[in-house]
């Protein structure tokens, strides 16, 4: 049973799909349960890959990949995980502010999310605050995540927090800010409840704050 | 002889020395501001002047009075440089669009699926724009083809329009100001190299980090494929010294240095070594943090290559290979917003006491600051007056660094054939249709096709 486990978080680091399906088919059929298999293989799984991306081992196309191979392994095990919802880790909200265009940093955030067993709801690039706001109220998110790229499109991340309270939201969501240009001084100054740098911050990030924990990416 | 002709003519020597690998006077100092920051400064909206260019002459020539600079620091419209937004509507651009922010963005965008390499690899050009513009400018779809006429004709128009609407400005500048002029007309030319051309218009970030690893072999015969006609796209048609061919390099920091060296490197090393033989210079732009790939870039890259780096440590970058290439930017910009004119000197001091000896450095700044925001103009004049009063060097007139082509290289045209497809003109077989046209008028067809050819490239970049 181990085996399979660690057979199932290697096919994940390499980023081979249809071994980490293959895997997860293996290990569901000999009963295990899915949050064994996502404790014991796909977040170590991730973990690890933080850790050589940190050291320079591996870069953003390795990432991409071992994303996509334990979102199909997530795929696999969603009919069962849709059946028991307290196994899902929560619900984050996304997008790119009003004004921003780029999406590459928020698509791999997603990918890292859902890879790591977050249900994402995609609100795309060029976010208008009340797109936002209706999908708060639509899909009451654990966690809003606000990605801007430009200098010039980060004064929106602020406004969004002042429409988040003038609309009564502001303590149903937890915020977490990114981008190039967001600094963890600037998300401070802003009152989000996180920042992170890069996609393996953001997803540890919104791990502490789904889990109310006051983590290292808190501001 | 006026003593603006005598300035014009000292700053054209300083960057004729820099270009003939000459330690000029001083080391020139030459910035470039936004045309969004231009407007901010005239207290202009973000959105008109993009459709009037000419909006910009005001706030331009004070900005000229008040900020030091050996070049006009406000550039002649450009499409690539100022991304005008009109053409791009015109033609219905999937690939750059303009946020409500005002400026035109590049979302990421798939042009070319992963089962298409065969097509881009067997008939490049006509794959590009029969299927890839089209689906990244909806205007353009032969599918349509009186639209698509129509759109080309409107799209072209615009883009003249807007490219002259602040020349007459520019020139007043340079004249009054005693400005270099820049590079002669025709010099300057951009380029991608072959893989980051597959990456950014066809198959998008994500496509060629799975591509990567998943289509390895098409992904090296792909940027094969197309070198050649990147180059003769880039081929600047009046090769000069003091111009170049400018190529932004995207994707290489996401790379693994074996990946670089296997995929991405062998097409462009070759584009590269071709360049250098005909004289003209690449000017690449190493986008984010180089540093894991400068030993790679010293072995690798042809000598005399001017190239800019974003991040990076200065002394590293100028002690490995400084010698090799003529280096520029590295210079924060957002020290112009964060430091005062007094500790903006010393940062400079401090600078151009690592990057300043030897020669081969041009100051440049990491990158353009885009709004009045992220400048303090007083800061900004502070620096370019400081540079201009203490980037002397004592040894001018001495060579220093290593000529372009020092390797000689010699032009193979067997490496970069050129661009075959049934959308560019071959003189041979119009000469069949046409006997009786003289042999004078093939010259001129040709600049015709391959301005058509830099048409639909233009589109992709």
């Amino acid at each position: 049973m181990e085996k399979i486990l660690i057979e199932l978080q290697q096919a994940i680091e390499n980023g081979e799909t249809q071994i980490a399906m293959n895997k997860t088919k293996e290990a569901l059929n000999h009963g295990l349960r899915t949050d064994k298999i996502i404790q014991t293989a796909i977040n170590p799984a991730f973990k690890d890959l933080g850790q050589k991306m940190f050291n320079g081992e591996i870069y953003v196309t390795d990432v991409l990949m071992a994303s996509r191979a334990a979102h199909a392994a997530m795929y696999l095990m969603e009919p069962i995980l849709s059946r028991f919802s307290g196994v899902t880790k929560g619900i984050v909200a996304i997008g790119t502010v009003a004004g921003d265009l780029h999406d590459i940093g928020k698509n791999l955030v997603i990918m890292m999310l859902q890879g790591s067993g977050y249900t994402v709801i995609d609100l795309g690039i060029d976010v208008p605050a009340e797109t936002f706001i209706k999908a708060i109220r639509m899909h009451k998110p654990h966690v809003l995540a606000l990605s801007s790229l430009l200098t010039t499109t980060l004064p929106e991340l602020d406004n969004m927090m002042d429409v988040l309270i003038e609309e009564g939201l502001r303590s149903q969501v937890k915020v977490i800010v990114g981008g190039a240009p967001v600094t963890a001084e600037y998300a401070g100054r802003i009152k989000a409840d996180a920042y992170a740098n890069d996609l393996f911050e953001a997803t540890e990030a919104v791990g502490d704050l789904v889990n109310n924990r006051i983590g290292k990416y808190a501001v | 002889m006026s003593d603006v002709l005598v300035l014009q003519q000292q700053r054209g020597k300083l960057y004729s020395d820099i270009y003939a690998n000459t330690i000029p006077e001083r080391m020139p100092i030459g910035i470039t501001l936004p045309y969004h920051l231009v407007a901010e400064y005239g207290s202009q909206n973000l959105f008109d002047f993009q459709f009037n260019y000419a909006m910009l002459a005001d706030p331009a020539r004070e900005l000229c009075a008040k900020i030091y600079s050996d070049s006009c620091p406000v550039a002649p419209t450009n499409f690539l440089l100022s991304r005008t937004p009109s053409m791009y509507q015109l033609y219905g651009s999937q690939s750059f669009v303009m946020g409500n922010g005002g400026f035109v963005q590049h979302p990421e965008v798939v042009g070319m699926m992963d089962d298409e390499y065969p097509q881009l690899i067997e008939n490049t050009f006509d794959f590009l724009v029969e299927t890839v513009i089209p689906r990244q400018h909806k205007n353009l779809d032969p599918k349509n083809p009186i639209k698509m006429a129509t759109a080309i004709q409107m799209g072209k128009m615009a883009l003249q329009n807007d490219e002259i609407a602040f020349l007459p400005t520019f020139f007043e500048l340079i004249q009054t100001h005693g400005y270099y002029p820049g590079s002669p007309r025709g010099s300057f030319s951009f380029t991608e190299a072959p893989l980051d051309f597959i990456a950014d218009q066809l198959r998008s970030f994500s496509g060629i980090s799975m591509d990567i690893r998943r289509h390895k072999t098409q992904l090296q015969e792909a940027a094969a494929a197309v070198m050649p006609l990147l180059y003769h796209w880039g081929l600047p048609r009046n090769i000069h010294p003091e111009g170049s061919v400018f190529i932004p390099l995207h994707m290489p920091t996401f790379m693994r240095e074996k990946d670089f060296v296997e995929i991405y490197l062998p097409s462009y090393k070759t584009m590269l070594q071709q360049y250098a033989a005909v004289g003209a210079r690449p000017n690449m732009f190493c986008e984010h943090d180089w540093s894991r790939y400068l030993d790679i870039l010293l072995s690798e890259i042809p000598a005399g290559c001017k190239i800019a780096f974003e991040y990076g440590d200065p002394r590293t970058i100028k002690d490995k290979l400084g010698e090799k290439f003529m280096i520029t930017g590295l210079f924060p910009s957002s020290s112009l917003k964060t430091d005062t004119p007094a500790q903006i000197v010393d940062r400079a001091k401090a600078f151009l006491d690592i990057m300043l000896p030897g020669g081969g450095y041009i100051f440049g700044f990491d990158k353009n600051p885009l709004t009045l925001k992220e400048v303090n103009l007083e800061t900004l004049a502070a620096l370019t007056e400081y540079i201009r009063d203490n980037a002397s060097y004592e040894n001018s007139g001495e060579s220093f660094g290593m000529p372009l082509n020092s390797e000689g290289f010699v032009v193979n045209e067997s490496l970069v054939p050129k661009p075959q497809s049934q959308y560019l003109f071959d003189w041979d077989t119009f000469k069949e249709s046409y006997p009786l046209t003289p042999d004078f008028a093939r010259a001129n067809f040709e600049r015709f096709s391959k301005e058509s050819l830099d048409f639909y490239m233009n589109l992709l970049i």
